[in-house]
């Protein structure tokens, strides 16, 4: 069963002089459970792609399907909630919260979500920082930490609030080749333990290997 | 992240100044009304003082008069009104007294002739003695409350009570001494006070109406409807004028005055006053202290949140919606504002009681060779609990017109675009 579906997407860019379309009639069905990953070179419209699957932006055309429920119609507040609930982000950049420290960075997701207590939103921080190797981190803050663990603290972030898709964009671009292995050892552990759907944009050809399905682009175009 | 404290620290400074600026001249206002002992009750005390006659006896051609009430008059307007729970009369204009022991030592003070129910409408402290009474004021007993300040210059010693002094080379007995009030307080404020005796009450001009020298104070019950009471007033001056049709005129001018047409200087016995355009000018001042500061702030408001953008498109992508984006924005630039607020509220009263002799002109209009050149307003002239509400008020204002705007701008920005901005965090 599909737990992402896209259907003929487009996104097209425009500004006053130029209109650039960076995806055209895009079609992809993910299943529940999937390692997928997305390669193809730079400015083929992978992130583009990716910032779509997570809602931080709209398709120009075309329909996009999550979890069974059509995004096109949500209002910002569902659409919110939505994300909070069942995605997680990893970025290249980490994009901690240089002013926060480890728990703080790990717990935003929950200080968004309605009905979490502050002790539980403790119990889980601890539970998953513990889990990644970070229990002795928690009181630093990222400018403290090395790419490898800024790198584990986001992906803390991405599976603190439980959700059931992780969308992670060249999430080893900044990490060298045995952090960037670290890196990929837990997402392929995401995947296989808990069942966590992840799609990984990616330029590096044996993490995509690794992978379930390779999704190649080209010029905006799904190459066949 | 240096940039970002050093924006703050700006931010605060700015805030700091704004409510500086704000409050130092809310409390130039405030000074004109201060409500501290004695005048604490100001708010609910009304004045009747001045009458504006137009003579038109048979025998004179018409003459126009601006003068003082007399004791008759006062009565006649004023007397028994619905709302009003003390009256009390008092002397119109201060007179400025030689007072002393002897006529070698006297020095210029200032005196005021007042009723018995002036005592119980002003909140004086008295160190010694007491105040005069009714017997002593319908008989015109020569007795007199002194200040402090008095005592001690005339006998070096505060315990004054049942010693003599001379007011014009007239012996009175004192009766009591009080705390000194500050010369801010125009209507508590003398050095000496003797009773309103028959003499006095007696005051006419040579035409035998007004120029009495006579003003009345009414405290007003809680909740009393100030109009209603000029309508009562207005109609008996209708009723004043069909009883001497014929011999004289008075022409209503808005009496009873409130306190801040009389702490104003804003009525003539010829003139009704107009507290509109002082009140127009007062908000426009406002208006452009909070908006100019908070242009300013904005954008220092939106420069700060550009650096911020790639971390509030994270926190969009992590389910925070547009809405919680803004209070949280909000929040944090309401806690900058308090912390300038509180710095600007603080310099404003320092400055104000520290430099108030420098820039701010005070209408004293006491003569008494006893005020110093530089009057000081007192602390809690400056601070009261409306003025710091005020400020919290500005506050919030300064807040919502800096923040709310810039904060909107952010939220609105498509997470992937926010995200990709600021890569280097």
């Amino acid at each position: 069963m599909a737990i992402i579906e896209l259907k003929d997407v487009d996104k097209v860019y425009r500004t006053k002089e130029i209109e650039t379309l960076a995806l055209e009639n895009v079609n992809i069905d993910i299943e529940k459970g999937e390692f997928v990953s997305i390669m193809g070179p730079s400015g083929c419209g992978k992130s583009t792609l990716l910032n779509i699957i997570g809602l931080l932006d709209t398709p120009t055309r075309g329909t996009v399907k999550i979890m069974d429920d059509l995004t096109a119609g949500m209002n910002d507040r569902r659409l919110s909630a939505f994300r909070n609930h069942n995605l997680g982000f990893v970025f290249q950049s980490f994009h901690l919260i240089p002013s926060l420290n480890v728990i703080d960075n790990v717990s935003l997701p929950l200080a968004y979500r309605s009905g979490v207590t502050a002790g539980e939103r403790d119990r889980r921080v601890r539970e998953v920082l513990t889990r990644l190797g970070l229990s002795h981190r928690m009181k630093h803050f990222p400018g403290q930490l090395s790419g490898g663990q800024c790198q584990r603290v986001a992906i803390a972030r991405a599976i603190v609030g439980d959700p059931q898709i992780i969308l992670a964009d060249e999430p080893t671009g900044n990490l060298d080749s045995k952090m960037g292995q670290e890196v990929m050892d837990i997402l392929h552990a995401l995947n296989r333990e808990d069942g966590r759907t992840i799609v990984m944009v990616t330029h590096n050809e044996s993490q995509a290997q690794s992978t379930d399905r390779i999704i190649r682009f080209f010029d905006g175009r799904q190459v066949k | 992240m240096r940039h970002q404290k050093m924006m703050m620290w700006v931010s605060i400074g700015g805030t700091a100044l704004a409510i500086f600026l704000v409050m130092t001249y809310f409390m130039g206002e405030q000074l004109k009304t201060p409500a501290v002992a004695p005048e604490l009750n100001r708010s609910r005390i009304v004045s009747g003082q001045n009458i504006h006659l137009l003579f038109t006896f048979p025998d004179m051609n018409s003459k126009e008069v601006s003068t003082s009430l007399d004791y008759d008059q006062t009565h006649f307007f004023y007397d028994n009104l619905d709302g009003v729970e003390l009256m009390s009369f008092m002397s119109m204009w201060e007179n400025s007294t030689e007072v002393g022991n002897s006529i070698e030592d006297a020095v210029v003070m200032s005196m005021k002739n007042t009723d018995e129910n002036y005592w119980k409408m002003y909140d004086f402290t008295f160190i010694e003695g007491k105040p005069y009474g009714s017997t002593e004021c319908e008989s015109g007993e020569k007795v007199a409350v002194i200040s402090r300040k008095v005592a001690r210059r005339l006998f070096g010693t505060e315990k004054s009570v049942g010693k003599d002094i001379k007011v014009n080379g007239i012996p009175y007995r004192i009766t009591g001494v009080v705390k000194d009030v500050n010369p801010l307080l125009e209507t508590a404020y003398s050095d000496i006070w003797l009773p309103l005796g028959p003499e006095e009450r007696a005051e006419k001009s040579g035409y035998g109406v007004g120029d009495g020298n006579i003003q009345v104070k009414l405290l007003l019950r809680p909740g009393t409807d100030v109009e209603a009471l000029k309508k009562e007033v207005e109609r008996r001056y209708t009723i004043y004028n069909k009883q001497h049709e014929g011999e004289y005129k008075a022409t209503y001018h808005g009496q009873p005055y409130t306190d801040i047409v009389v702490s104003n200087h804003d009525y003539g016995s010829n003139t009704t006053p107009d507290t509109h355009p002082g009140r127009t000018l007062n908000f426009i001042v406002y208006v452009i202290l909070l908006i100019l500061p908070a242009i300013n702030l904005s954008s220092m408001t939106g420069s700060r949140l550009k650096v911020r953008e790639s971390e509030l498109g994270v926190r969009r992508a992590f389910g925070a919606s547009k809405a919680s984006i803004v209070r949280q924005l909000l929040g944090e630039n309401l806690i900058i504002t308090l912390a300038g607020g509180a710095i600007g509220l603080i310099c404003s009263v320092l400055f104000s009681y520290l430099l108030s002799g420098l820039f701010m002109e005070f209408g004293i209009d006491h003569e008494s060779s006893l005020i110093e050149s530089t009057v000081k307003p007192e602390l809690g002239m400056l601070f009261s609990w409306e003025g710091f509400l005020l400020a919290l008020l500005f506050c919030f204002i300064l807040n919502l017109i800096s923040a709310f705007v810039p904060a909107w701008k952010a939220a609105r920005i498509q997470p992937a675009t926010a995200i990709a901005r600021n890569r280097n965090n």
